[in-house]
């Protein structure tokens, strides 16, 4: 019996010692972390700029190019207008575009948050937003649209533990989907308007858009199709109409070449855009950059993956003979273009009009 | 001794809650948190709709399967006992007898996704009819909690939650696992998920042999003499479930489901030999069938509608192993045969924006039908209940309870709950009384038994006319709770009256008469001899004071660390006398640490757990010693293939290898029932 009861004091006090010792570790914190400076930030702006009684998050990946940003401030303007009810705050999910748009990177430094301390803004005292719709500005619901997944998971489920709980388990929460969310409606939806925009030019040359994608070990979700399933939408309208990517496999700059000559189409104008939120630097660069050090005067030597590297797509398509130039550089992004930008718009009325995230109830008894 | 332990645990643990006040999580980012264990998890158990652990007035103890994969547990009882101090177990031929807060099997409600499990073996419900592999948390609710769960709930409710998987289209499981004296566990799963539709199969196999830990008894009559013996200290088993669950969600608002299970579990015992004791002719053969339908429809986050049809069948007897004089090998003879059958309706409502209110209604009919005390009957019980939670001032949380029971033998019963909760930022101040009452059982109401025992007549009568058991249950606790630290002191008080117990009635000669009409069989010779005849009657009281401390912490990434100890002063009072409630435990505390790191595709888990507990009380017979247990296991967890997770286990259980030895294991009393250190192998893979 004493055995029992002096093990059993025993235990705790070893617990108790090792609680002790965590908590002694953090005796010389510094002042104040950026997490913290940050936070203050983000939950002065919301105090300041709160005019309702909801709110919409938009996220997107980011960038550093002013006409990115231009783009953003006319979304949000956009947004405002579209959803009066609503305050509409703008997040970057990206750190290096955060990190790099602060530091200024391109243009004068402007600061960008990513979105957990805009969630923690307004669940904030004095804020407590009634409804917050996280709308996601990816074009697939990939590896960048699970973040934002995340982030609204962690903040719902309290995962750093200072946010009111009563509050949590009473605040609507809304998430609407990204560009080419559904394999089906989105995706035709999004052919139709862009064809609508480059018939004329898809009348006699090619039209190729350029998209992001997950690289394979990232492809979590099999969003990457969507640029496949888009190509065949698109086509369905005019067999000049090309989709490709920067980090989808197979489908790099190389087989939009490879599907073009199976296509037979070996020589014409080549118009290039990017199939992305905005156009930054993936849009002038990648793209429409000069750079073509690959080129050894007579052929491109591609890599293990098949892509030919450090090479925009305007010197590639130039060099294998088509017309390819500054001239047929469309440096538009899809939230610059109205009616794209309103298919994202639709999914925020839905997510509106739709159910609410859920992550309390459970749907199986318990 | 008690006291300055007592004193010293809450304040050591005090002082580490003020103390862990100013212990702050370095953050930058919030996957920093690795694998550490949710401090607040959602649960559903004590206030009936789904709030975080920290902001339900009416807290739970929850285990979640992490927790339960960690500890390399396959069976309920291991899960449960290592984790939970409240919680004890007996294991025997005749069902685990299973305690909770000092209190018996017959006032613990077990429920499966929020409904009874019925079928019991004396009072003992049949605990291999959960599913381990199926499990997604096991919420322990301490206390009364009858406004809410009716019949039952006295000790408090154990609910097992268990997981209807959404995230693949197909995912299958195989879990095995391996250990001394014939322990193994098979259990397999297959998922299906596809635009709404969800299909889960499970299967199990769990079986151990019997074993002894000393092969002596005493000779009859003596307590020096030994002979050897073949009577199991553990009783061995074959148990078989399978269970198969749709469900069906059209779109966010409606999810239907529908399941049922089954179970079919024999003991393995040695034969009767007539050179040696302690074999015997028989297996005790149990099968349980359940099955269930329901539905919830969801207006919004907080508006919902839940009906559940639940039909539960539980029967048990005995399967001869041996020819005899009266059976042939293969031979069945029932014992009991029971059944429930359960309609409820349940509303949960967000009027206000700071409050939930519950409306429930609940139809149940039970049906008993039992050889030994020839019954064959049923009995209806009808509920409706209301609860109101409601929040002041941003830091008080009040809650109102009631339940109105029709009961078809003992009519109306009301029990009442109310809780208070004061919650300034991470601490939470609980004061709760609640109301509990039990149903008297269908044989304690119609028990009829006659017997001739050496020309004695013997008869136990159920009565008509029992009252439920009730009682009050008062309890108070203090809690501080971030996501790096909880800790929880709860003291509590819980007064039982009315409790159903089996007395001896003098026999007069009004009563002769009555006797002699129920059972026309018994003689004038024998209605001679007859002196006394048992009645079940509502006539002792409980009474259970008991504290309870909980400590858990993420110590750093990776490293859990969680205590509990409770200590619980049971007593009982037959007559005039207050005795020790018989299988209470005075002391009893666990420990866990669990350390996981991952390497690339690589997952290592190491958990060290402990089990101590002061001695059993058994007033009329010698107390069953206590004993101090701790277990090993490690997980290793590689997920570099593409269509598998490979998941090998291996540890020690009992490292220190603590047996209880003594002689003549059939008749005496025990706590600690492992047959000594043991190897334990597992395999887990799980196909995507």
């Amino acid at each position: 019996m004493m055995k029992i009861k002096s093990m059993m004091i025993a235990v705790l006090a070893i617990c108790m010692g090792v609680f002790f010792t965590a908590c002694s570790d953090d005796k010389n914190e510094p002042t104040e972390n950026n997490y913290t400076i940050y936070q203050k930030a983000v939950n002065e702006n919301v105090k300041a700029n709160k005019k309702n009684d909801k709110v919409i998050l938009l996220v997107a990946f980011g960038s550093t190019w002013e006409q990115a940003y231009d783009a953003f401030d006319a979304t949000v303007a956009a947004y405002k207008k579209a959803f009066p009810g609503y305050d509409v705050f703008l997040s970057f999910s990206s750190a290096i575009c955060i990190n790099r748009a602060a530091a200024g990177e391109n243009v004068d430094p402007r600061n960008f948050y990513a979105p957990p301390f805009w969630l923690n803004a307004f669940a904030q005292n004095g804020v407590k937003y009634s409804e917050i719709v996280v709308q996601s500005l990816q074009v697939i619901p990939g590896e960048e649209y699970t973040r934002v997944i995340n982030y609204i998971k962690d903040f719902a489920n309290n995962a750093n533990g200072d946010i009111d709980d009563n509050y949590l388990a009473n605040v609507t929460l809304k998430l609407g989907v990204p560009l080419l969310q559904d394999a089906e409606a989105d995706v035709n939806k999004v052919a139709f308007e862009l064809n609508n925009l480059y018939k004329d030019l898809a009348a006699n040359s090619v039209v190729a858009f350029m998209g992001h994608g997950n690289p394979d070990s990232y492809d979590t979700y099999k969003a990457n199709i969507r640029y496949t399933q888009l190509e065949e939408a698109l086509q369905a309208y005019s067999k000049n109409y090309f989709v490709g990517t920067v980090d989808m496999m197979n489908n790099f700059k190389t087989n939009v070449y490879e599907r073009m000559v199976a296509a037979g189409i070996t020589s014409g104008k080549v118009y290039c855009h990017p199939l992305m939120s905005i156009d930054g630097d993936h849009g002038h660069n990648d793209m429409a950059g000069d750079d073509d050090d690959n080129w050894d005067g007579v052929k491109f030597t591609p890599n293990d993956e098949g892509e030919v590297e450090d090479t925009s797509w305007k010197m590639y398509f130039f060099h294998l003979g088509y017309e390819c130039s500054n001239s047929t550089m469309i440096e538009k992004g899809l939230l610059e273009l109205p009616t794209i930008r309103q298919v994202w718009m639709n999914h925020t009325t839905d997510a509106i009009n739709g159910p609410a995230l859920d992550f309390y109830h459970s749907m199986n008894p318990e | 001794m008690i006291k300055k332990l007592l004193i010293f645990t809450v304040a050591l643990s005090m002082g580490s809650a003020a103390f862990s006040q100013i212990h702050k999580m370095e953050r930058s980012d919030s996957s920093m948190m690795g694998r550490s264990y949710t401090l607040n998890p959602v649960v559903v158990t004590g206030s009936g709709h789904h709030q975080r652990l920290k902001s339900t007035a009416t807290p739970v103890h929850v285990l979640s399967s992490q927790e339960i994969r960690e500890q390399g547990i396959t069976t309920f009882d291991g899960a449960i006992t290592r984790m939970m101090p409240q919680v004890s177990m007996s294991p025997n031929s005749m069902g685990t007898f299973l305690r909770l807060n000092g209190l018996g099997n017959k006032y613990i409600l077990i429920l499966i996704n929020g409904q009874k499990l019925t079928g019991d073996i004396s009072s003992n419900v049949d605990l291999n009819r959960i599913n381990m592999e199926r499990v997604k948390r096991i919420e322990v609710l301490d206390g009364a909690a009858s406004s809410l769960y009716g019949s039952d709930a006295i000790a408090g409710v154990i609910n097992i939650i268990t997981d209807q998987p959404t995230q693949q289209l197909v995912s299958a499981t195989s879990n095995t696992r391996v250990s001394g004296h014939g322990i193994f566990t098979e259990n397999v799963t297959l998922d299906v998920y596809k635009n709404g539709f969800g299909s889960y199969t499970s299967f199990s196999h769990d079986r151990a042999n019997s074993y002894q830990n000393n092969n002596l008894e005493y000779v009859k009559g003596s307590d020096t003499e030994t002979q050897p013996t073949i009577a199991p200290f553990f009783t061995g088993y074959r148990a078989y479930n399978v269970g198969q669950k749709f469900t069906y969600s059209p779109n966010q608002h409606l999810a239907l489901n529908a399941g049922v299970d089954f179970m079919h579990k024999i003991t393995d015992r040695p034969n009767t030999r007539t050179d040696i004791t302690g074999g015997t002719d028989y297996e005790m053969r149990y099968r349980g069938l359940r099955w269930n339908v329901g539905g919830i429809y969801k207006f919004t986050n907080r508006n919902s509608l839940q009906a559940d049809f639940t039909v539960d069948r539980f029967r048990y007897g005995k399967q001869y192993d041996m020819e005899t004089k009266d059976y042939a090998i293969g031979d069945y003879v029932q014992s009991k045969k029971q059944k429930s059958m359960e309609l409820q309706l349940k509303a949960i409502l967000g009027l206000m924006k700071n409050s939930t209110t519950i409306f429930g209604a609940n139809w149940r009919q039970d049906y008993l039908t039992a050889t030994s005390g020839n019954i064959n009957q049923n009995v209806y019980t009808l509920a409706a209940f209301a609860q109101h939670e409601m929040k002041f001032f941003d830091v008080l949380t009040a809650t109102l309870g009631l339940r109105l029971t029709q009961h078809e033998t003992f009519k109306t019963h009301l029990t009442p709950k109310v809780t208070l909760m004061y919650a300034p930022g991470n601490f939470r101040l609980r004061a709760t009384y609640s109301a509990g009452f039990r149903a008297p059982g269908l044989d304690e109401i119609y028990y009829h038994y006659f017997s001739i025992n050496r020309g004695k007549p013997q008869i136990i009568f159920g009565n008509e006319k029992l009252s439920p058991e009730k009682s009050n249950y008062f309890s108070l606790n203090a809690e501080y709770r971030t996501n790096v630290i909880a800790v929880s002191v709860t003291g509590y008080i819980n007064r039982i009256n009315d409790m159903v117990v089996r007395k001896n009635i003098n026999v007069d000669e009004t009563t002769l008469a009555m006797l002699q009409a129920e059972f026309p069989e018994m003689t004038a010779d024998q209605a001679a001899k007859l002196e006394r005849y048992s009645l079940y009657q509502n006539s002792d009281k409980g009474d259970v004071k008991g504290v309870q401390v909980n400590v858990s912490a993420n110590v750093f990434q990776g490293f859990n660390l969680s205590a509990n100890y409770v200590y619980t002063y049971a007593r009982t009072k037959s007559g005039d006398a207050w005795t020790m409630l018989e299988r209470s435990i005075r002391h009893a505390a666990t420990m866990a640490a669990n350390y996981f790191h991952q390497w690339n595709n690589y997952g290592l888990n190491v958990n060290l757990n402990a089990r101590f507990q002061s001695k059993t009380y058994y007033p009329d017979y010698e107390d069953a010693p206590g004993y101090g247990i701790w277990n090993l296991n490690t997980t290793h967890t590689y997920t570099g293939l593409k269509h598998v997770l490979i998941e090998p286990s291996i540890g020690v259980d009992n490292i220190f290898n603590k047996v209880d030895r003594r002689i003549d294991s059939s008749s005496r009393k025990y706590a600690l029932y492992t047959p000594g250190r043991m190897l334990v192998v597992g395999l887990k893979l799980k196909f995507k």
